[in-house]
């Protein structure tokens, strides 16, 4: 059976480089770019070696190693065609994620959820999220990076009962609303009701929580002026415009703007491509509910399924907005980015998934030498 | 642990049908902003912006100052274009979702 998971997923490994060295091929080959050719030849070396040799020596869960890294490969090849230099730095971002994943590995095996790093890992998560409130002209994006170690922190104190985990929680929601993040601000909410439902079914819990974030979002969404933005029809159109194949010269609504590199990448390859795309992260959400729900201890099962549950809404609510469905400013899907605070985010939560499936195959590999020494 | 792990689970089910939802939404959506009505879709594929029935091609005899008429949608003022949400689709550019 593991002779059968680990052909799979060198299958999917493969199929991914195979596609993630054509993505810089085609261009090279039509246009006789070096920059192309290089790229053509690293890609799919880094994507092999990343999920074969780091994910040994880490012990990193293959499947998240593959996906997060032809995602950010998709990435890369949405800035290839039109501007290669601009593809390679994009390549560089990339690996500053994937020196992160590996960061967020090694953290969730090394890590104790004791009270201390549970204060200390929320303390920086709203010192990170006020930063911009101290110092306006900050234009860095630390608000995911805020996120990340909130969530550390809450599933920290979820360990040791629900009460002491609302502080931080609270806290991230409210700092997110007053600077008029709703997005984020939704999503936080969404994860932290279910986290709480998770961690402690419990209805006196769960419905203090819910109605508590439910009139935080509504009062301040529902009756600040501007915090909600009018529906934009125009990036539905845009997208429209690119037609199930792409288009050959991108059109200037679906060109790089903002950090979002959904809309390009539709534009290049096409509606199908962008949608299958797009699926691709449901096996990722499900992959870290699977780690979560084999997890040992509490910490690190909440740990994973915060994570899968934020991927998995973040996804959701970004395509949702850029789709024409919900009127939300933000449209950019976790790892599709050219935000290096961004990516290194999501790509140190997807570690800390990989660190806590490795953790769990520890586990796995202890039972059976146990239960062979006992025979 | 038990417990949990079955909440998980159920929280794992709300995420695929979230997706699915967010699928059948989005393609949604991008079919209306295409112009494109599943019922009628093999003539859509030939002229990929259908008009109302009953409405003709040819443009609308010119209706007099300051009236509009309700039931042609098509009739233009070029000195002032107004464009409603959603009818853009009818009288702009055509969003051709097949490449022909």
């Amino acid at each position: 059976m593991n002779r059968q998971k680990s052909s799979g997923r060198f299958r999917f490994a493969g199929a991914a480089a195979l596609l993630s060295g054509l993505f810089f091929l085609v261009p090279a080959l039509r246009e006789g770019n070096a920059t192309l050719y290089l790229l053509a030849a690293a890609v799919p070396c880094v994507l092999v070696l990343g999920c074969t040799l780091l994910a040994r020596v880490f012990s990193l869960d293959r499947m998240i190693t593959a996906l997060s890294l032809y995602l950010c490969a998709c990435g890369m090849a949405v800035l290839g065609p039109d501007a290669p230099e601009e593809a390679l730095a994009q390549g560089m971002r990339c690996c500053a994620g994937l020196l992160a994943l590996v960061m967020g590995g090694v953290l969730a095996r090394a890590m104790v959820p004791s009270l201390l790093a549970a204060s200390c890992a929320g303390f920086l998560g709203l010192l990170a999220l006020a930063a911009p409130l101290f110092s306006p002209g900050l234009d860095l994006p630390l608000a995911e990076a805020g996120l990340v170690l909130v969530l550390l922190s809450m599933a920290a104190f979820l360990n040791r009962g629900s009460l002491p985990a609302l502080m931080p929680a609270a806290g991230a929601l409210e700092l997110l609303l007053i600077q008029r993040q709703s997005a984020l601000a939704i999503l936080w909410g969404l994860v932290l009701i279910l986290i709480f439902y998770a961690a402690d079914g419990r209805l006196v819990i769960v419905l203090p929580v819910t109605a508590a974030v439910m009139l935080s979002l509504g009062g301040v969404l529902g009756f600040v002026p501007g915090s909600l933005p009018a529906p934009d029809p125009s990036s539905l159109e845009a997208l429209a415009s690119a037609g199930l194949a792409g288009v050959e010269s991108l059109p200037p609504e679906l060109a790089v703007s903002g950090a979002s590199l959904f809309p390009p990448l539709a534009g290049h390859y096409g509606l199908i491509f962008a949608g299958l795309t797009g699926l691709l992260y449901l096996p990722l959400a499900l992959r870290g509910a699977f780690i979560a729900s084999a997890a040992r201890t509490r910490f690190h099962a909440l740990l994973a399924m915060g994570v899968s549950l934020m991927l998995g809404l973040k996804t959701l609510l970004a395509l949702l907005t850029l789709f024409g469905a919900l009127p939300l400013e933000d449209t950019v899907l976790p790892l599709l980015t050219d935000s290096l605070p961004s990516l290194c985010a999501w790509m140190f939560l997807l570690g800390l998934q990989c660190g806590i499936s490795g953790r769990n195959e520890a586990d796995l590999a202890e039972d059976a030498h146990l239960a062979m020494l006992e025979k | 642990m038990k417990q949990m792990r079955s909440r998980f689970r159920f929280l794992t089910l709300l995420l695929v049908c979230g997706f699915l939802l967010a699928l059948v939404l989005c393609a949604g959506n991008l079919l209306k902003t295409a112009g494109i009505s599943l019922p009628r879709l093999p003539s859509a594929a030939v002229s990929p912006s259908p008009l109302p029935a009953g409405e003709s091609a040819e443009p609308a005899p010119p209706a007099p100052e300051g009236t509009l008429s309700p039931s042609s949608p098509l009739t233009e003022d070029p000195a002032m274009e107004t464009v409603s949400p959603g009818t853009d689709n009818l009288t702009q550019t055509e969003y051709n979702l097949f490449g022909l």
